[in-house]
């Protein structure tokens, strides 16, 4: 596919193509100017890797991943592929181990990613292994740049990606700041596979609206309302985005812009077993809902006193899966522990508040696939100039992803506002 | 050794428990279980780990009779229907009287297109008391080979 074929007819990117969650050129192209780009990726936590050799296999976008922490205790990450023929090095999810060792034909690597060894390097009785000047000093596992900030691993796999403090703005630092203030612990995992366009779930994270809307277990048991305090803040780019808000802000008189979408927002039902919905504060300000995603591939989450990041792993155009890692800290008493896993029933592929957003992508991804001149429309927050939401009824950073990824992309966008279907 | 009423309770309760949930009984489901019952599903990549988080747990009826109440009234699912096919269980009577049971499941589930896939494999482990002639849970944990949940988890396994 060309530029061409691809038209952006809105320059405040209040229409985005359909046609970018579906193309296979268009989804290469993402894969090496974004995941391969200037771009910052979520990899994993620190915590994950606490001893020396211990290593974890992950994905960015669809390039398997590497993490290891080397005898220094510094992090590593390398592209999960022998230098060799190019098998997958390691196949297991975590472990620990002094190196890495090809099962193909037993290449094997430092923690530190140098090849160390080779086996029959001179062959036998002075017939096959290793050519003259096969230099093995300069084979190394492809390496990506990691940066941490408390504990978070990122990657890149570009030399001019901006700092990561920079990449992530003091609006984004200080939000990890306040969840990663303390030791954490790793609770487990879930994943999801989601038959869509990975910015699918992108645009749903930046998408505050759809909160009190789609998930109707927040509305109906007041966990999250659009008419309580909350809003959205971006970084001065506006490819990251921070949705928040308070439990129990609203009042009855706000509560009345629900309107005709009664069956979103029913007075008369309680839980039975009310723990599921108490904040145990836990944080000095009164925030109880965080998401924020960064861009491009992650989301850190608070919702009441349940914590994870959500990292989108990539499956071509059409499929991509959802890797959840619950977490809490190590000071947590067993009740606060109990009580963290007790709510990680509202999140998940099974959460009471976000078991249907993997259905809404399927339905969008689905539906979208034959409406190839066909675009999104995202007005709701207001159109024109991109910026931060004192309310919950907007879908501005949306806007704001498509704005950073198509200068990644290297799409021209019409200047003509007029022109939007 | 277990007696051949007890064994045939267990056999009802387990048939009853994965009928139900495909036939979209959900309330009548819940009454599978004792009040004070556990009812908990975990991908297998957790418990290979030693880690606790669950996909999915209710801690007593209660917290079940809230889940089929969301179900029911607030969240949005994929349309479906279910279909359980369930392994030969495994029964082990344990000293306080209970009886420990392990099975294996297949979960197909069909969309309205008439398109089906399999949803889900892996184990139950049952703990199940047997009062009168009715057997019910105490505990049901679901282990679930196939954690990667294919679009979401809505109704129970
Ligand atoms: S491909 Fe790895 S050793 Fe040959
Ligand atoms: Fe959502």
């Amino acid at each position: 596919m060309s530029d061409r074929d691809i038209v952006w007819p809105a320059a405040d990117f209040s229409r985005v193509p359909f046609a970018v969650y579906h193309d296979p050129a268009i989804y290469r192209r993402e894969q090496e100017r974004l995941f391969r780009g200037p771009t910052w990726n979520y990899l994993g936590l620190a915590a994950e890797l606490a001893e020396p050799g211990d290593f974890l296999t992950t994905r960015l976008g669809e390039t398997p991943i590497l993490v290891t922490r080397a005898m220094d205790g510094r992090i590593h990450a390398f592209v999960n592929r022998c230098m060799h023929r190019g098998a997958q090095l390691r196949r297991e999810p975590c472990g620990n181990a002094k190196s890495h060792i090809c099962v193909y034909h037993q290449w094997s690597y430092g923690l530190d990613g140098s090849l160390r060894g080779v086996p029959f390097p001179k062959g036998v009785k002075g017939a096959g292994g290793l050519p003259a000047d096969f230099d093995r000093g300069a084979i190394h596992l492809e390496e990506l740049v990691v940066e941490l900030h408390k504990g978070v691993i990122f990657g890149t796999f570009s030399r001019h990606a901006e700092p990561l403090a920079d990449y992530l703005g003091p609006t984004v630092i200080s939000e990890l700041d306040r969840l990663f203030a303390k030791p954490i612990k790793i609770l487990g995992y879930q994943r999801q596979r989601i038959a869509g366009n990975w910015k699918l779930y992108n645009d749903n994270v930046r998408d505050p609206n759809h909160g009190g809307l789609l998930h109707m277990f927040h509305a109906t048991f007041g966990l999250y309302r659009l008419s309580q305090i909350g809003g959205a803040k971006m970084d001065a780019r506006h490819r990251h985005n921070i949705t928040y808000n308070q439990l129990g802000t609203d009042d009855a008189e706000a509560e009345g812009g629900y309107g005709d979408t009664d069956k979103v927002y029913q007075k008369g039902y309680r839980l039975q077993d009310m723990r599921m919905l108490q904040n145990r504060k836990e944080f000095p300000d009164p925030v109880t809902l965080v998401i924020l995603s960064v861009f491009p591939n992650c989301v850190f989450q608070q919702i009441a006193n349940s914590l994870c990041t959500r990292q989108i792993r990539t499956y071509g155009a059409d499929e991509m899966e959802l890797y959840w890692t619950y977490f809490g800290y190590q000071d947590d008493d067993p009740a606060m522990e109990d009580h963290r896993l007790r709510q990680s029933n509202l999140c998940g592929p099974g959460g009471y508040i976000s078991m249907e957003d993997g259905e809404a992508v399927e339905i969008v991804h689905r539906t979208t696939l034959p409406e190839r001149d066909g675009h999104a429309r995202v007005e709701i927050g207001g159109k024109g100039p991109i910026a931060d939401q004192p309310n919950l009824v907007s879908e501005v950073p949306i806007r704001g992803f498509y704005a950073y990824y198509c200068e990644l992309m290297g799409f021209d966008v019409e200047t003509v506002e007029g022109a939007a279907r | 050794m277990i007696s051949i009423e007890n064994r045939n309770a267990v056999t009802d309760l387990l048939a009853a428990a994965t009928l139900r949930l495909d036939e979209d009984e959900l309330e009548s489901w819940v009454e599978c279980f004792e009040e004070t019952a556990v009812y908990r599903i975990l991908s297998r990549e957790n418990v290979a780990r030693g880690l606790p988080l669950p996909l999915f747990q209710c801690d007593n009826k209660n917290m079940l009779r809230d889940r089929v109440l969301s179900l029911r009234k607030a969240n949005v699912t994929n349309p479906h229907r279910d279909c359980h096919v369930a392994g030969l269980p495994a029964l082990e009577a344990e000293a306080d009287g209970t009886i420990s049971v392990t099975s294996s499941y297949a979960l197909y589930q069909t969309d309205p297109d008439g398109v089906g896939r399999l949803f889900s494999v892996g184990r139950y482990r049952d703990r199940i008391r047997i009062a009168g002639s009715a057997a019910k849970f105490i505990e049901r944990v679901v282990i679930v080979d196939m954690f990667s949940i294919p679009t979401m988890l809505s109704t129970p396994i």
